[in-house]
């Protein structure tokens, strides 16, 4: 049997049913999801900053592989606690483009065609952005590679970007 | 008591008690999922489970009732028997809140008048699988009152235990429970039938005709030819294990005279299900409860039963005060089982002893062949070990946790090869997205909340130069040949901004560096936990689980594979192409650099030092292993393969508890 049902130690403080001591580096851990606060449920599924980083790996296609056409049947918005200067720093990293083609197959509402001047103070801007970017979840849909036409299938939140050993053979 | 869930601000500022408090829930929640596969969630469910109030460390239900009940309507207190926990569900989530914040952390007095410290974490409705609701190993029957009593008295007495010399039907004294054979005999050796042997007689005429009565009634599907009949006194058992597949066909039937017994029922995953056999029912073993869960019975005198249920069939689980202990009596067992003429073929091959044997892994001479090694000794394996791997990966080793913190804020990170997304929630400035082959272990991400996705390693599907940093964590050792090795390297560059840095890992085969010894083994005082995390986990990876020589050690004929054995460039890889890959034996040295390393299911004698008190001499613990490739570094391997890449610099280069690492930066 795996649990060791020891005498009680004089120090009753400590329980030794369950606990036990883990090795030293138990380094705390913030268990948010990255960089914006928490989420409410249990569960976070595809949203568009990870889309807009997503490429299609079709050999041959190389850049021409991206973005991946977004076509989504079960989204979900999930408020996540914002954080502007967050926000801020992802701006520039964001492919534009392809962010305004994934809102549009979405549905939502209007992103502006570019960062608009000075967004670094614009809160209702900055707000925006954070919705789209950070709230918005895909639980199931497909992303199609623009030049192949692969499809790749989200599935429960989760894009399942293998090829199948045929694509992936010299 | 402070609420803490979710919800709660990353820089609310927690006093002492209450950071102990959370640090004491948090590893209650991390045993249980490592011990029992049970999953918290951090958001309010009605259900709750109850840490350290069990009836397994001698908590009663008349005690810990009144305590929930003040919270609010319970619906049903559950306490699995000889389990250190309960679980409890409120009629509303409103109740089952009030419950987690003002239990957590509550004393109690258990049976024996001592104080006990109760830890509450909310789980999933759905997975708590309540009286009756709890499914029987998929495969399994047992059916009641299968024969009469009189049937029963009848064939008890047929059996003729005394010592027989002129007949050839073997009656092997063992140490413990009493074994007779008929047909073919069973030996304990090899755990198999000699099928060129049989036992001349057959099985005995009273066992044919009922046989017969059963097929034409349809309780079995084929006629056995095999019969092993096994005499338990109270105080006897037998270790869990599956019956060999290449012995015997699907269908295993087992009679239970004399007495009843509770037999346990183990996954791979953990998953533990006792189930009752009265006596004069008929346990039906087919498919995965044959083939894939292990079955065995405790020794002991009295089983955990349900009073009220009697002495039916079914999981023990109790949803009503009424368990009782249920004092054993002799129980004698008739297991039919029929002989397997051609190899198995089964659908759980990385337990199959005759698909196992068939595709002995050889080192690999293409790159197709590489493909197909790693698909069968990597990413099957993970697919199926991910709950209890992940089990085992949750502490974060300090340079990594380094590396992360000391990104800007606001950076984007790829973990390629995240597992089960340990260091994906690490620094929360970052936005960090992790991707593996696995889709279980990408699936535990997402329920931990991490932005994760499927895919190859070999072919990231992320916008080249998009990446301030990528991690690359215990990966690259998967890959079958030098080439495939570097292309995963040239991946993570390849994702890297000008500028960029990636933090690489691999498994050394030098597991002792300048002598030191890993951190684990050098501090003497290793706590009843580590030890069992060790124990627990096969693979030396994580927690560098070794057997050094100590200095006068005789019995070592292993030497340690020390720093200075390959000062002299490049290790020398002992393979040539169609060699067969060793097995590695764990917790010692490592003598190739391409090998599989076993994966034990905990409990597995292979790991534990426990030996086992019971059953016959020679028998191993047959739970399910599972070999994992890896081609372990050796120093200067990894820098070397990083350097062929010719647009980076390495910032770093050196040895982390048995692991070679890299930092390089993309020019």
């Amino acid at each position: 049997m795996e649990w060791h049902l020891q005498p009680r130690k004089k120090d009753s403080k400590v329980s030794n049913r369950i606990e036990r001591d883990s090795p030293g580096n138990d380094v705390e851990r913030d268990h948010s999801p990255s960089g914006s606060g928490f989420a409410g449920a249990g569960s976070v599924d595809m949203r568009l900053l990870t889309h807009n980083l997503l490429s299609s790996h079709v050999r041959g296609v190389g850049p021409r592989g991206f973005p991946l056409r977004l076509q989504a049947t079960e989204v979900r918005i999930n408020p996540v606690e914002f954080n502007p200067d967050f926000i801020v720093r992802m701006i520039p990293k964001v492919e534009w483009a392809a962010l305004l083609e994934a809102a549009d197959h979405l549905h939502l509402i209007q992103v502006p065609k570019e960062p608009i001047q000075g967004y670094e103070h614009n809160e209702e801007f900055l707000r925006k952005m954070h919705h789209v970017l950070l709230e918005v979840e895909v639980l199931e849909g497909t992303l199609q590679c623009p030049e192949s036409g692969r499809v790749f299938p989200i599935s429960r939140g989760i894009p399942n970007m293998l090829l199948s050993d045929e694509e992936t053979e010299t | 008591m402070i609420v803490m869930d979710s919800n709660h601000q990353s820089n609310y500022k927690l006093s002492k008690t209450e950071k102990k408090l959370l640090r004491k829930q948090i590893k209650a929640r991390h045993t249980l999922l490592r011990h029992e596969g049970i999953e918290t969630v951090s958001y309010a469910t009605q259900s709750l489970i109850v840490a350290n109030g069990g009836l397994g460390n001698q908590v009663s239900r008349n005690q810990l009732l009144p305590v929930l009940e003040k919270c609010g309507l319970v619906d049903a207190l559950l306490m699995p028997p000889n389990k250190p926990y309960s679980c409890v569900r409120y009629k509303t989530v409103e109740e089952s809140k009030t419950a987690y914040d003002t239990l957590n952390g509550k004393e109690i007095v258990d049976d024996l008048g001592q104080k006990i410290i109760l830890y509450l974490n909310f789980v999933e409705k759905a997975q708590w699988k309540e009286l009756g609701l709890q499914a029987l190993p998929p495969g399994l029957k047992v059916i009641e009152e299968i024969i009469s009593s009189e049937d029963e008295k009848m064939l008890l007495e047929s059996v003729n235990w005394t010592e027989d010399t002129e007949n050839q039907n073997f009656q092997k004294s063992l140490k413990h429970r009493r074994v007779k054979h008929f047909g073919y005999e069973f030996h304990y050796e090899n755990n198999n039938v000699d099928k060129d042997k049989p036992l001349p007689g057959g099985l005995p005429d009273i066992c044919e005709s009922i046989l017969e009565k059963w097929l034409k009634e349809g309780f079995i599907k084929h006629k056995p030819d095999q019969l092993t009949i096994n005499q338990y006194e109270p105080g006897h058992g037998i270790p869990a294990h599956i019956d060999t597949h290449s012995a015997f066909e699907d269908e295993i039937i087992s009679l239970s005279l004399g007495s009843e017994i509770v037999m346990d029922f183990k996954h791979p995953d953990g998953m533990t299900v006792p189930v009752m056999l009265p006596c004069r029912s008929l346990l039906v073993m087919t498919g995965e409860s044959r083939y894939l869960w292990t079955h065995g019975i405790t020794p002991r005198k009295f089983d955990t039963v349900q009073a009220s249920k009697g002495h039916k069939s079914g999981i023990i689980t109790s949803d009503v005060e009424d368990l009782t202990l249920n004092k054993r009596g002799i129980r004698t067992s008739f297991t039919f089982r029929k002989v397997r003429q051609t190899p198995c073929n089964c659908s759980y091959p990385l337990v199959c002893d005759s698909q196992m044997k068939e595709t002995p892994a050889s080192f690999p001479e293409s790159d197709k062949e590489a493909l197909q090694l790693e698909q069968d000794y990597v990413h099957r394996v993970y697919e199926e070990i991910a709950r209890h791997f992940s089990s085992t990966r949750h502490t974060p080793w300090p340079h990594i946790v380094e590396f992360l913190k000391a990104l800007p804020s606001g950076s984007l990170v790829a973990d390629i090869g995240c597992g089960n997304g340990k260091y994906l929630g690490i620094n929360n400035e970052l936005y960090m997205i992790g991707c593996d082959h696995s889709q279980n272990l990408v699936d535990i991400c997402r329920e931990r909340q991490y932005q994760a996705f499927v895919c190859d390693a070999l072919a990231v599907p992320i916008r080249s130069g998009s990446c301030d940093a990528c991690i690359s964590i215990a990966v690259i050792h998967h890959f079958a040949t030098a080439e495939r090795r570097v292309a995963a390297l040239q991946e993570l560059v390849r994702l890297l901004r000008p500028g960029g840095k990636a933090l690489i890992y691999v498994w050394a085969m030098e597991q002792e560096y300048n002598k030191k010894k890993s951190k684990y083994l050098r501090e003497n005082r290793t706590s009843q936990g580590m030890k069992e995390e060790i124990s627990n986990d096969a693979s030396v990876q994580e927690l560098l689980v070794k057997q050094l020589p100590n200095v006068g050690n005789q019995d070592s004929a292993h030497s340690v594979s020390s720093i200075n054995d390959f000062q002299d460039g490049g290790c020398n890889s002992k393979n040539v192409a169609n060699s067969k890959l060793p097995i590695h034996t764990n917790r010692t040295s490592f003598h190739s650099q391409d090998l599989l390393v076993p994966w034990h299911f905990k409990g597995n004698p292979g790991k534990d030092k426990r030996v086992e008190p019971f059953g016959p001499l020679g028998s191993r613990d047959p739970g399910p292993v599972f070999h994992r490739y890896y081609h372990v570094f050796c120093e200067g391997e990894l820098e070397a393969a990083c350097r062929t890449l010719n647009n980076i610099s390495i910032l770093q280069s050196y040895y982390d508890q048995g692991n070679w690492c890299v930092i390089l930066q993309k020019v």
